[in-house]
C-alpha cells in the first residue's frame, strides 16, 4: 500500500510540474491573465458546459483580432455537476494553474467558490442569482436580475387584469430565489392575491392532481417557476387536462424542450441574447445559443473590459474598474446595469412562444 | 502543493466513509446504499449546529453521531428483517427519503438553497483555518476509525458478524440473535459516517442536498468494491484510487475539445479492467 501511495504521489507531482512548464512556454511578451472555468462538461449538464466552451473560443477569436494589453488563457475544468468536484477543482485552478479569475455557473456552485476566491484573492465571476455569492471584495455575479424579472412579471400580470394566481415552484436554488423575489414584490404591491403555492421536486412526474385542484381554485393565472426536466412533464399534462387557465412564469419556457405545448404563452425571461450574438453563435456552432453561452460571453466581456480598462493585473483595481464603469456596456445579453457589491445585471424581457420559438415582444 | 493537500483532505473524508461502510458490508455482508443519507445527516448537523446555534465543530460531530445513531437504530430494526437484495433496496429507499427531507424541510435545511458559511474546527483559541492543519485533523480521525475497524474486526463481535455474513441461519443455530448484531453494526456504521459528513461540511463551507443523493451511496459502494470488501486497507486504497484517479487524468494532456468526456471513459474503463482482473477488489477478503 505504501508503494502504491508513493507512486500515486510521485505521478501527481510529476504531472503537476509538467503542466507548469507547458504554461510557461505558452507565455508571450504580454502579461497573461489565466481564466479558470468550472462548468459541467460531462454527464447531465454537458450540453450547457459545451455551449460555454464554444462561446469562450468564439469570444477570444474575435477579441484577439483587436489590439489588447493582455493575453488571456482559458482553462476549462469539468465539475460533473458535483459540489465536491467544484471545491477541489477551484483549488486546482488556483494552486496548480495559478488562475487569476474563476468563472462559475449556478448559485450553489458559486457559493462553494466564493469564500475561496476571498481567501486566495482571486477574482470570481459567477453566473448566479443569489446575491450572497457576490459577498466580499473579489466576487462578482453576472445575473439576470431576479428582482427585475419579478417586477416585470408582476406588472404584466396586473396589466392583464390578474387578481388571483396559483404558483407552482420547483425545489431548486434558482426557482426558489425567483419565488422569494416575486413574493416580496406581491407583498409590497398588495393587490395580487396568491392562492396556493405548490412545491414540487425536480423529479416530479405527476401534476394531474395538482391541476385538478388548480381548476377548482380557478385562479386568473398559473405562475410556474419550473425548469428542466419537470417543465416538459408539466406542460404535457397541462395540455392534456384541458384546463383553460393561462400559464406564465419566469424563464420557464426557455427550458421547455417541446415548445409546441406552450404555443402562444407569454412569460418573463432573463436578459436575452442580442440578435448579433445569436447570429454569430449560430454561424460558429450551427446551434441556437443558450443561457450558458450568453452569460459566458457576458462574463468574459466583463473580465476583459476590467483588465484592459484598468490596465493592470491588480485584481482589486480591475474589480473596482468593472464596478465603476461597466453600467451601460453592451454585452451578449444587451445593455447592463450595476448594483453595489459586485452585482451586474442584464435587463429582463417579455417573450412569447410563436411557432415553437421564444420571441421577444415589446409591450 | 495546496491542491494536493486539498485532494488529501477529500481522500481522508472518503476513507472515513469507506471504513464505516466496509464495517457494514464487508464484515457483515449487509449491502447498504443508505450511507450517503447518514453522511448527509452528519454534514447537516454540523452546518445547522454551527451556523444556527453557534455550536463548536466537535460538539456538532457528537450531535451528528447521536442523530445518526437514533435514526439508524429505528431504521435498523426494520432493515434487520431483510436480507440480500431486499436489504439493499430498502436501504436505497432510506437514502431517497432522507434526500427528500433535506430538499423539502426548508425551515431547517434551507432546502435547495443550502447552508452557507460553515466554519472551521477550533480547539480553545486555535482554529484550524489552514488546510494543512485541517488535513492533520482529518488524518487523526481517519487513523482512529482505521484502528476502530481493526479492533472490531478482531473482536468476538467482529467474528460473529463474519459468521452472519457467511451463513446467517448457521449463526442463528449457534444461539446468536442475528437481528441484534445486524442492528448494532448498522447503528455503528451510520454514526461513524456522520463524522465524515461533519468534516465535509466544514471543508467545503457550503452544503446543499445534491451532495447526498443515492448516487453518492453507490460511489461509496464502488470505493469498497475496488479496494476490497472486509479490509480496512482496501477501504483506504479504494478511496485513494477513486479520488485521485480522475485528478491524475486531468493532467495527461487529452485533446482540449473532448478531454472531459475522454477522462470519464478512461476512468470507467480502468475500473472495469480492475474488476475483471481483481474481482474481489485489491485487498478483498470476501467476494459478494
Amino acid at each position: 500500500m505504501k508503494k502504491l501511495f508513493l507512486e500515486l504521489c510521485i505521478i501527481l507531482a510529476l504531472i503537476a510540474c509538467k503542466d507548469e512548464k507547458k504554461e510557461v512556454a505558452q507565455a508571450t511578451t504580454k502579461p497573461v491573465v489565466k481564466i479558470g472555468v468550472l462548468y459541467p462538461l460531462s454527464g447531465d449538464g454537458a450540453s450547457l458546459g459545451e455551449a460555454g466552451k464554444a462561446t469562450a473560443n468564439m469570444f477570444f477569436e474575435e477579441f484577439n483580432r483587436q489590439p489588447h494589453k493582455f493575453d488571456y488563457e482559458v482553462i476549462f475544468e469539468d465539475n460533473q455537476n458535483e459540489l465536491s468536484k467544484q471545491a477541489i477543482l477551484a483549488r486546482k485552478l488556483i494552486d496548480a494553474n495559478k488562475a487569476d479569475v474563476l468563472i462559475t455557473a449556478m448559485s450553489n456552485f458559486g457559493a462553494v467558490v466564493s469564500p475561496l476566491a476571498e481567501q486566495h484573492k482571486v477574482m470570481h465571476v459567477s453566473v448566479a442569482t443569489d446575491p450572497t455569492v457576490a459577498n466580499g471584495k473579489y466576487n462578482i455575479i453576472t445575473s439576470s436580475d431576479p428582482a427585475g424579472e419579478a417586477e416585470l412579471l408582476y406588472t404584466q400580470l396586473k396589466k392583464r387584469g390578474a387578481e388571483n394566481i396559483d404558483i407552482i415552484v420547483m425545489n431548486a436554488t434558482g426557482s426558489q430565489t425567483m419565488l422569494d423575489y416575486f413574493q416580496t414584490k406581491v407583498k409590497n404591491g398588495q393587490d395580487l392575491k396568491i392562492g396556493q403555492i405548490y412545491h414540487v421536486n425536480p423529479d416530479e412526474k405527476d401534476f394531474r392532481t395538482m391541476l385538478i385542484k388548480i381548476k377548482e381554485n380557478n385562479p386568473d393565472y398559473i405562475v410556474a417557476f419550473l425548469f428542466m426536466p419537470v417543465i416538459d412533464v408539466f406542460m404535457k399534462q397541462y395540455q392534456e387536462s384541458g384546463i383553460n387557465i393561462p400559464v406564465t412564469g419566469i424563464e420557464t419556457f426557455t427550458y421547455l424542450q417541446n415548445r409546441e405545448w406552450a404555443e402562444g404563452v407569454w412569460y418573463v425571461d432573463a436578459a436575452s441574447a442580442t440578435d448579433d450574438f445569436i447570429t454569430k453563435y449560430r454561424a460558429k456552432t450551427g446551434k441556437t445559443s443558450t443561457d450558458y453561452a450568453e452569460y459566458m460571453d457576458f462574463a468574459l466581456q466583463m473580465i476583459t473590459f476590467g483588465y484592459e480598462g484598468a490596465g493592470t493585473t491588480d485584481k482589486e483595481k480591475v474589480i473596482n474598474y468593472i464596478q465603476d464603469n461597466s453600467a451601460g456596456q453592451i454585452t451578449a445579453v444587451g445593455q447592463i446595469t450595476t448594483e453595489p457589491d459586485g452585482i451586474l445585471n442584464g435587463q429582463p424581457v417579455i417573450k412569447k412562444i410563436i411557432n415553437g420559438e421564444p420571441v421577444i415582444v415589446k409591450e | 502543493m495546496e491542491y494536493l493537500i486539498n485532494l488529501a483532505i477529500l481522500f481522508g473524508i472518503y476513507s472515513m466513509l469507506a471504513l464505516s461502510l466496509n464495517m457494514l458490508i464487508g464484515m457483515s455482508g449487509l449491502v447498504s446504499l443508505a450511507q450517503a443519507a447518514f453522511y448527509g445527516i452528519g454534514a447537516y448537523a454540523t452546518a445547522i449546529g454551527m451556523t444556527t446555534f453557534g455550536l463548536g465543530f466537535f460538539t456538532t460531530i457528537i450531535l451528528g453521531i447521536v442523530v445518526n445513531a437514533i435514526l439508524a437504530f429505528v431504521v435498523g430494526k426494520i432493515l434487520a428483517r431483510f436480507q440480500g437484495d431486499y436489504y439493499a433496496i430498502v436501504s436505497a429507499g432510506l437514502s431517497i427519503i432522507v434526500f427528500s427531507i433535506l430538499q423539502n424541510w426548508k425551515t431547517v435545511t434551507h432546502g435547495p438553497l443550502g447552508i452557507f458559511g460553515i466554519g472551521k474546527p477550533a480547539i480553545g483559541s486555535y482554529t484550524f483555518y489552514s488546510n494543512t492543519a485541517f488535513l492533520g485533523l482529518v488524518v487523526i480521525f481517519t487513523i482512529v476509525l482505521y484502528a476502530l475497524y481493526q479492533w472490531i474486526n478482531h473482536s468476538s463481535f467482529g467474528r460473529v458478524l463474519k459468521a452472519l455474513r457467511e451463513d446467517e441461519k448457521l449463526a442463528q443455530s449457534m444461539g446468536y440473535k442475528t437481528k441484534h448484531f445486524k442492528s448494532v453494526i448498522f447503528v455503528l456504521s451510520a454514526s461513524l459516517s456522520g463524522i465524515a459528513g461533519a468534516f465535509f461540511a466544514s471543508y467545503i463551507a457550503f452544503i446543499d442536498p445534491s451532495s447526498f443523493q443515492l448516487k453518492e451511496g453507490i460511489f461509496l459502494f464502488t470505493i469498497i468494491i475496488v479496494g476490497g470488501l472486509s479490509s480496512a486497507r482496501g477501504s483506504v486504497v479504494g478511496a485513494l484510487i477513486l479520488i485521485s484517479l480522475p485528478e491524475v487524468l486531468r493532467f495527461i494532456g487529452l485533446p482540449y475539445e473532448t478531454a472531459a468526456q475522454l477522462q470519464q471513459m478512461i476512468y470507467g474503463a480502468m475500473l472495469l479492467l480492475m474488476m475483471i482482473f481483481k474481482p474481489q477488489g485489491l485487498f478483498g477478503k470476501y467476494r459478494m
